[in-house]
């Protein structure tokens, strides 16, 4: 994996140059610089831990080998949250992404994590819609939710 | 200065600024969350306030953080944040021996003290190095930057090779969108969003915020469960303060310190206290109680971590180049507010500046009474399950990169560069690098182009002091890394040296 994230980079950076090189005039001189010692060194790094292999430790991100299935759902989860968002609204889907991610992460499902994630949310989102100002996607149940606020003031 | 002075002690600058270190306490409190957690994290919060407010609230997260990481330290021997491992070592030594309120106490309000400290220099200092910075055409700025990213490479304990190609990383990401000489796109790859470039909070909350969500998820799946704390005495204010005026000297020499270290580039807060313990110990006619329970060694070890924050910011104030990571996120909220990090900002925005110096001095003194009386409750919070945490921490992540400008694209760039983060992670790059270069990029563009467009021959550069005396430090560093590497003195890099990863 490590291996393979190293030839990525790489790669990565050889494709880069390559964009670098289609540039032209004095703006492609800064670009190619930096592509090109973005190559060099990932592939001197490359090479050095090919030549010496990773030590203990030299990864400041680990994940447990067990655990990876259920870290890929929590991910997709929130990958799946974005995605979502635009069609579902911003209440309906923040909730069951938290709902889904609380369940994933701790294995379980319970009544006191729904209620109490529907709670933030609705929270939230009246704070969004008074306070923040932030304009979030709409779903009937946001829509729902400003005519009740319409209607209150 | 009186206006500012005047604004930061005014009831909504307190409010903030309390508001500020008790979140910081509780963020540096949850092992796993980090000082530069927090601001990523809470940046587009304060898009709803003044930029002076919204500074004030990020230095208390910032500065609160930096101390929370200490109570988890003291009590569990769990540090909160990695500035606070030397703490563990002290404090909970002490906390076994039925001190852990005295400790706490004392870590209070030497912290207090190390940041107080390093308020007034970030008060004085950065004004006079501002004054100086004014002074800066572009190739001193080329030069700054240029010496900034060679501390930063040669600095951190991870290998050269790793730290060069974070920086040349973290350039390119700077490179994408619209250059500087003709106006071409570069690295856009057809997404016209990508034109004005990345949106620097959606970047750092990516590198700093999501990865830190799984990283807690996986511990929370394979059974890491929250800790529990007991019930815990109050500190003894009066013995606390006799003990602290007992080491007043080693406060000042560690504040010194910690102080001295934020200014540089690649030095954070982790391998400040461990810089400060050793000092101490040496100096120390009772060397044989450090690590062992040391008050002095606990000492030492807050005052300089704290004053380190300070520190940090005067090079990021006065120059525009940050002295950590989570200095270098302070540049997203300031460019949140339109206000570019610098000489110019005490020239355009006086007020502001003013303001946040006695905001930050405010700050510490809050952060010594809330640590010295309120510690024993933020306690509980190490007993907040880690399921929760990764989960909150997912959403504000995604909800913090689309706040910003309400756009689903920006929280796509934040998933892009938490896969780039957790990728770089994985090969052992640190992300120190790639972040400082991100932030330094543009400015170096910038100024590689007016001196290329305004130097005529060598000539130029014989009339500009500073940037050849820079340059002749930039290849000093440079000689004396690669003599190391060359020689193999190896053995001095096992000296405590900075890390690369989050401060």
């Amino acid at each position: 994996m490590r291996y393979a994230f190293c030839g990525l980079l790489v790669l990565l950076s050889a494709a880069l140059v390559w964009q670098a090189l289609q540039l032209s005039g004095p703006a492609s001189v800064y670009p190619l610089v930096v592509t090109s010692g973005a190559l060099l060194f990932s592939l001197s790094y490359t090479v050095m831990r090919v030549v010496g292999g990773f030590d203990d430790g030299a990864s400041s991100f680990e994940i447990p080998r067990a655990t990876i299935a259920r870290v890929a759902g929590f991910v997709a989860v929130w990958l799946a949250y974005v995605l979502l968002l635009p069609t579902g609204g911003f209440i309906l889907t923040t909730w069951l992404a938290l709902l889904v991610s609380l369940a994933i992460v701790r294995g379980r499902l319970g009544l006191v994590d729904a209620l109490a994630t529907a709670l933030f949310v609705a929270v939230l989102a009246v704070l969004m819609k008074t306070v923040l100002y932030v304009p979030v996607p709409q779903g009937w149940l946001d829509e729902s939710l400003e005519t009740l606020l319409y209607r209150l003031r | 200065m009186i206006e500012g002075i005047l604004a930061a002690l005014s009831p909504l600058s307190l409010l903030f600024a309390a508001l500020g270190v008790v979140l910081g306490i509780v963020f540096g409190a949850i092992p796993g969350l980090t000082a530069t957690f927090g601001i990523a994290l809470l940046i587009p919060v304060t898009f709803l306030m003044a930029p002076e407010h919204g500074m004030i609230m990020l230095a208390g997260i910032y500065a609160g953080a930096i101390y929370g990481g200490s109570i988890s330290a003291i009590l569990l021997n769990i540090p909160g944040t990695p500035a606070s491992i030397v703490t563990g070592w002290e404090g909970n030594a002490m906390a076994r021996q039925g001190k852990a309120p005295l400790a706490l106490g004392l870590s209070a309000v030497s912290s207090g003290v190390g940041g107080l400290i390093s308020a007034l220099a970030l008060m004085f200092l950065t004004p006079v190095l501002a004054q100086l910075a004014l002074r800066f055409g572009a190739p001193e700025y080329v030069a700054l930057v240029i010496f900034s990213l060679v501390i930063v490479v040669v600095m951190l304990d991870t290998p050269i090779f790793a730290n060069i190609t974070g920086v040349f990383l973290g350039l390119i990401i700077a490179s994408i969108g619209i250059d500087p000489v003709q106006g071409m796109a570069r690295f856009t790859f057809g997404f016209y969003q990508l034109y004005s470039g990345l949106n620097v909070v959606a970047v750092l909350v990516g590198f700093f915020c999501l990865p830190q969500a799984i990283v807690l998820a996986a511990e929370s799946i394979a059974g890491a469960s929250a800790s529990s704390v007991g019930r815990i005495g109050a500190s003894p204010p009066g013995l606390v303060a006799r003990i602290v005026f007992s080491n007043r000297w080693n406060v000042l020499r560690s504040s010194a310190l910690g102080t001295a270290l934020g200014i540089l580039p690649a030095v954070g807060p982790e391998s400040t206290p461990l810089v400060a313990h050793t000092m101490e110990r040496r100096m120390s006619k009772d060397q044989a109680q450090f690590g062992k329970g040391s008050e002095a060694g606990l000492i030492s070890a807050e005052s300089s971590v704290s004053a380190n924050v300070g520190g940090s910011l005067i090079p990021l104030l006065a120059l525009g180049i940050p002295g950590s990571g989570a200095a270098a996120v302070f540049v997203g909220a300031l460019t949140l507010h339109g206000l570019q990090p610098g000489p110019l900002l005490f020239t355009n925005r006086p007020e502001v500046m003013y303001t946040f110096f006695t905001g930050f001095l405010v700050v510490n003194v809050l952060m010594t009474v809330v640590g010295l009386f309120g510690a024993r409750y933020l306690a509980r919070l190490l007993s907040l399950p880690k399921a929760v945490i990764a989960t909150f921490v997912a959403f504000f992540s995604i909800f913090g990169a689309y706040a910003v400008n309400a756009n689903l694209f920006d929280v796509w760039v934040m998933f892009a560069s938490a896969l780039l983060a957790i990728g770089v992670g994985l090969v052992g790059i640190p992300i120190l690098p790639i972040v400082l270069a991100f932030i330094l990029g543009g400015v170096l563009e910038q100024n590689i182009a007016i001196t290329a467009a305004r130097a005529g021959g060598l000539e130029y550069f014989l009339g500009r002091p500073i940037a050849l005396g820079l340059a002749a430090i930039t290849l000093v560093i440079v000689a004396i890394a690669a003599y190391r590497a060359i020689f193999g003195a190896g053995a001095s890099r096992s000296e405590p040296s900075a890390e690369g990863g989050e401060r």
